[in-house]
């Protein structure tokens, strides 16, 4: 009998082990599938970022799969570029109220970025049918620019594994974001730097394409800009016994300096192609006239140097509003600079030119210049300065150099090239050599 | 560059050194802008230790010049050192400006 019951007693020993150890399976194959889950999850949500270039992609992807994750009610994402471009995202949509949200980004900005929120955090409200949180920093280029979060888990409390699983997340795509915005300045680079080319090709189409034949003269022009584009131009136009000629250079550079340049050019050519025969003075006042208003709204001004040239008396006619240098040199005698007649143009509302003259014999050279040449840099820092200049026109109008416009042109590139050697060019460079040659 | 400023009986001075240029002009544009702003604004600029002068240098003294004018206001200079008068001859910009000798002269155009 006794020995009946203690095999009983056994069995059900032996019973109740084998329903505790089924229970015990059943935890751990149920903890088993969570964790398979959650491995799925965050390997779809790397998948999805290794193929993501848009920011609302990343940003809803996110959402979804982080609320999966920790198995939470709401999820939700605050992204600040800059102090007043600041979003906030959700999901589910309008689950959370938006200002809860900024006042817990506000608070977690104040803690730092290592700071992690959770519903036992006294110092962070949670209002409504908030019970509990956990939130991350997004972190770029070393500061906080968002925060990624959940809200209120499904079945239970978030645990201290969940807290590493939301940083985990807030590393994951504060990475992803910086990439993307990486990604995104370089195509706006690549954008910005194909339209300036095309500045550049419009711009360069703007100057003559070559040196127009003039009887009794021997022409020879060309301009380097600092940068794409640039603030300097000049133009030929020729018509029956007269030949003008026109260099001009906005104060500054780049794209405001090379419209404003356009502007200049296109006004000068107006003029010109209406009347062949216009004097220098009323031409310089005229562009004054017209594009005062435009220079002075924008704090600039132009330097421009108008001249007209004569093929029956070689006389050149010529009013200059404040360009420096001009370089005039008589054939085999002393170069000298040609002072400007007025002030540049847009300075005031009349140029208050005067209009000189002289002639241009065979062998004399008259070099218009930007101060891009005299103010070249070398590497100590040292400018070109003027004596150079005087020295190239005097070369040039020896007779014994037989100098023709274009090697007196490249005479003063190759003198500015070994002059700044290999120092960037700060300024546009422009140059047009007009010699004298047997009519 | 370097940039000393003072104010006497209401005239704004400031004394320039080294190059006033685009690569150092901010600062002195800044202050320009700044002094330039206020009505009737009296403003001297001193090139006694000036080296150097360009473009971008002129048109922000150009600009404050104009807006001071707007308001019976002006920007006179003084003390041209020898490459920054060159400049201002070359370009014609001495008609521009009223350009004086001495601070002192400065002073007493504006009547103080």
């Amino acid at each position: 009998m006794n020995t009946t019951t203690s095999a009983e007693d056994t069995i059900a020993q032996l019973q109740n082990q084998i329903a505790q150890l089924e229970s015990d399976v059943d935890l751990i194959t149920g903890e088993l599938v969570a964790r398979q889950d959650e491995l799925v999850t965050l390997y779809n949500l790397a998948q999805a970022y290794s193929s993501i270039l848009s920011e609302d992609d990343l940003i809803n992807i996110t959402l979804r799969q982080m609320s999966e994750l920790l198995r939470s009610e709401s999820s939700f994402l605050v992204l600040s570029r800059t102090s007043e471009n600041i979003t906030t995202h959700q999901f589910p949509h309008n689950t959370l109220d938006e200002a809860l949200i900024m006042r817990w980004y506000a608070s977690l900005k104040v803690h730092g970025r290592d700071v992690m929120i959770t519903s036992d955090d006294t110092q962070f409200p949670l209002l409504g049918d908030v019970d509990a949180i956990i939130a991350a920093p997004i972190v770029m280029e070393k500061k906080i620019r968002g925060m990624v979060g959940v809200v209120n888990k499904k079945h239970g409390n978030f645990s201290a594994p969940d807290r590493k699983k939301a940083f985990a997340v807030g590393e994951q795509i504060s990475s992803q974001l910086e990439c993307i915005i990486l990604h995104e300045q370089i195509l706006a680079q690549a954008r910005m730097q194909s339209e300036l080319d095309l500045a550049r090709r419009v711009q360069h189409s703007l100057l003559p394409q070559g040196v127009p034949n003039i009887t009794g003269l021997d022409l020879a022009a060309g301009s380097t800009s600092a940068r794409e584009v640039g603030g300097d131009f000049y133009d030929f136009v020729a018509k029956d016994q007269q030949f003008v000629f026109a260099l001009g250079d906005v104060s500054g550079k780049g794209m405001s300096a090379a419209l404003l340049m356009a502007m200049s050019r296109t006004t000068v050519r107006n003029l010109t192609a209406r009347d062949a025969t216009v004097c220098p003075l009323d031409l310089l006042e005229t562009v004054n006239n017209s594009l005062y208003d435009d220079f002075s709204d924008v704090s600039m001004f132009a330097t421009m140097f108008v001249g007209a040239y004569n093929t029956q008396t070689r006389k050149v006619q010529y009013a200059n509003a404040g360009h420096s240098p001009v370089v005039y040199c008589p054939a085999n005698g002393k170069a000298r600079m040609l002072e400007a007649t007025g002030v540049p143009i847009g300075v005031f509302e009349a140029t208050l030119a005067e209009q000189e003259e002289l002639i241009l014999n065979a062998g004399d050279v008259l070099m218009i210049i930007t101060d891009g040449f005299p103010e070249a840099e070398n590497k100590k820092g040292e400018l070109m300065g003027y004596d150079i200049l005087f020295e190239i026109a005097e070369w040039g109008a020896n007779p014994d150099h037989n100098a023709s416009a274009e090697l007196i042109y490249q005479r003063m590139e190759l003198a500015v090239t070994n002059f700044s050697g290999d120092t960037a060019q700060t300024d546009d460079q422009t140059l047009v050599v007009i010699k004298g040659n047997a009519a | 560059m370097q940039l000393s400023e003072k104010e006497l009986g209401g005239v704004h001075i400031l004394l320039i050194e080294g190059r006033f240029d685009a690569h150092t002009s901010t600062p002195a544009t800044e202050w320009l802008e700044e002094k330039s702003a206020s009505t009737g604004a009296r403003i001297v600029i001193n090139f006694s230790k000036t080296e150097f002068i360009d473009s971008v240098a002129l048109a922000s003294l150009v600009s404050a010049m104009k807006r001071c004018r707007q308001t019976d206001g002006d920007v006179v200079l003084c003390e041209l050192s020898k490459p920054v008068k060159i400049i201002f001859e070359l370009t014609r910009l001495n008609r521009a400006f009223q350009i004086y000798e001495t601070e002192v002269d400065a002073m007493v155009g504006y009547g103080i």
